[in-house]
């Protein structure tokens, strides 16, 4: 990895075990992998995999129970309490298959919310939402609505105007397209993309061809092992 | 949009749920406090049994009853010896009978009513009411009457220990005969001189003549006293007076009464309804609580996923659980506020019930005024429902959010985000 490339998450040696009855699973069986910032990068597998596993590890949602994962600069896998909620805040942003958004809140109040958590004031978090949800195309009309009031397409742009809201360096995308019909998954692929134009760096667990043909780096999972690992020279736009 | 106005929003999520919710603890906080109402009066009520009657013991001659019945007056020496007895705080003594002279008029009709008992018992309509004639002490400023009913002097005095032959007459019984204070009456043949004149409320009470004991002694030659009443230092210690009492006078001489069998009436009444009360608000407090918690756990588990987005965008367990328990608090609130209105129009007739409305149905005669005052005890078991109902409402209302978000505390930090929202 040159300079260019350097890396931004560093996974050494990382697995995850469950408990299931009497048989343990290893969700995450040894993976050791680096990524460079400002890239998407693409974990390809089937289901249970464990692409999704390592995405929530690397986001802090989940604790290796083996190796260590550093952020940034951040040993997150050995954080605890408010290290972990103080990194979810400022380092990582989360996009959900299924949206993930508050029902009861319009989509302005959606990408509000992160920053509501982080004590940004009232006008400026309102002002930095309404921005973000314009770069997402979502207009003032669509903000206003409770997100059941709005197609999968806009759900997911607006979950990922939430997951710019603090203005993390990583985006962690679980399954950003699995809802959405080809068309749409295009544009959120191309939407994910742009972020890395801004110095984002996308991480995307998926099924997806289209994305994993977007990224420039795709990890292929088996049985909880990174069974291949390509990276792409792609031309700046 | 403040976390405090994103909680009000989320009660309207679920407006049934939210009412229903409202609703239990409405009725569960408004019954809290009525049973914290009626035991506080219940427990004013036992204080103030206690500290009216509860220390006092009645001396009559045995078979007497006021001017009724039969007997022979409490010897004067032996009246003496009752205030050598240990915890004997004061020793009041009365003698009673009646005028039948022609000097003084009744200033009460017989009526039809007259001709009951024994002694109205003529048929030939002729019959007068006798004016009743009560014996006290100087040193009682303020008497009970023979029928529970005290006096208040509107015109000149009472008397002091150096006066003989005056009395204190009725209003009733001043107007009927033109007696002022000064004018002189012809009892039993000797002139005695009116000082005072008072009112006491009542057309029986201010058909009497009041005059010092020697005094009615002396003019009606009774040899003696018909009724004592003894104040005991302490309640806990009327027993132990009575018992020495009754050395005194045996059971053949004197009725030896003491509030305590009555006393232990009332007291029962009113402890049973205190009992209830402190029971039924044990339990109103604690349905109040389960429904509190039933609540925040449904509301719990039905946003589990939500707790689980929460968490993935930076919030800390602290700020999950205060969302949670600021909806908690609201409900709580509002519940209690109802709860507090419900309580006015109920808490008396919730008393009157667990009182039982009981009256001793007794009075006058000596030392029927005891009995007077606690028939009037638990007839009258008034809860008085003061505007302080409200911040004890809202005490309640803070002590369930509190032990609600107790859950809330728990579970969110057992929340595992990857989990919830893997499982989506």
């Amino acid at each position: 990895m040159n300079s260019n490339n350097e890396a931004i998450v560093t996974v050494e040696a990382v697995a995850k075990h469950f408990k299931s009855g009497d048989t343990l699973v290893r969700a995450v069986d040894g993976v050791s992998v680096k990524l460079p910032k400002g890239k998407l990068i693409a974990i390809k597998g089937a289901s249970g995999s464990g692409k999704t596993t390592l995405l929530n590890m690397i986001g802090a949602l989940d604790k290796p129970s083996e190796g260590t994962i550093v952020v940034d600069g951040t040993r997150v896998s050995e954080m605890h309490g408010g290290e972990e909620v103080s990194y979810r805040r400022k380092k990582v942003g989360f996009v959900f298959q299924s949206y993930s958004l508050i029902p009861n809140l319009t989509a302005l109040e959606n990408v509000m919310l992160p920053m509501e958590i982080t004590g940004v004031e009232p006008n400026g978090r309102k002002d930095r939402a309404r921005l973000l949800l314009q770069r997402v195309r979502i207009d003032d009309g669509q903000q206003a609505r409770r997100p059941t009031r709005l197609s999968g397409g806009e759900q997911q742009r607006v979950a990922i105007a939430r997951a710019l809201a603090n203005d993390p360096p990583i985006i962690l995308a679980d399954e950003p397209t699995g809802n959405l019909d080809s068309k749409t998954s295009k544009r959120i692929v191309e939407l994910l993309y742009s972020l890395t134009q801004e110095g984002k760096t996308v991480i995307v667990a998926t099924h997806s061809a289209d994305i994993a043909a977007r990224a420039d780096m795709v990890l292929e999972m088996t049985d909880g092992k990174v069974t291949d690992t390509s990276s792409f020279e792609r031309p700046k736009r | 949009m403040s976390m405090v106005w994103r909680s009000l929003r989320n009660l309207l999520r679920s407006p049934q749920r939210t009412t229903l919710m409202v609703a239990l603890l409405a009725v569960s906080i408004g019954l809290a406090l009525i049973m914290f109402t009626v035991h506080g009066a219940t427990a004013n009520q036992l204080g103030s049994i206690g500290t009216e009657i509860g220390t006092e013991i009645t001396i009559r001659s045995a078979g007497s009853y006021g001017t009724m019945g039969g007997g022979e007056p409490l010897a004067q020496e032996d009246v003496d010896k009752l205030s050598s007895i240990d915890h004997v705080d004061s020793v009041q003594v009365s003698v009673q009978t009646q005028y039948s002279g022609d000097s003084l008029e009744s200033a009460v009709d017989a009526g039809s009513l007259g001709g009951r008992g024994p002694m109205g018992g003529s048929s030939s309509g002729s019959f007068t009411m006798p004016i009743t004639v009560m014996g006290f002490s100087a040193a009682n400023e303020s008497p009970t009457l023979m029928n529970g009913t005290t006096m208040e002097i509107v015109e000149g005095s009472y008397f002091t220990s150096d006066d003989a032959d005056v009395m204190v007459v009725g209003q009733d019984l001043a107007d009927k005969n033109s007696l002022s204070v000064g004018s002189t009456v012809d009892i039993e043949g000797t002139s005695v001189t009116v000082i005072g004149i008072y009112d006491s409320g009542t057309s029986f009470g201010n058909n009497m003549l009041i005059m010092p004991v020697d005094t009615v002694e002396s003019l009606f030659d009774i040899d003696g006293v018909t009724s004592v009443t003894v104040v005991v230092d302490d309640i806990d210690n009327v027993d132990a007076v009575a018992s020495d009492i009754r050395e005194i006078f045996p059971e053949d001489v004197a009725d030896v009464t003491t509030a305590e069998d009555m006393y232990a009436r009332i007291n029962d009444s009113v402890t049973n309804a205190g009992s209830t009360s402190t029971i039924g608000m044990i339990v109103a407090f604690s349905v109040a609580a389960i429904v509190v918690l039933f609540s925040v756990v449904l509301m719990m588990r039905q946003r589990v996923k939500e707790i689980g987005i929460l968490k993935a965008i930076g919030a800390s367990n602290r700020q999950i659980g205060f969302q949670f328990s600021l909806e908690t608090l609201a409900v709580s609130l509002v519940g209690a506020i109802i709860g507090a209105i419900i309580t006015y129009p109920l808490a008396q007739k919730v008393a009157n019930m667990l009182a039982g409305g009981e009256s001793t149905g007794m009075g006058g005669g000596p030392g029927g005024d005891m009995f007077s005052r606690v028939g009037g005890t638990v007839a009258g078991l008034d809860v008085a429902v003061s505007p302080m109902v409200f911040l004890y409402a809202l005490a309640i209302a803070a002590a369930l959010a509190i032990l609600a978000s107790v859950l809330p505390t728990w579970y969110i930090a057992r929340v595992r985000p990857a989990e919830v929202l893997r499982n989506e």
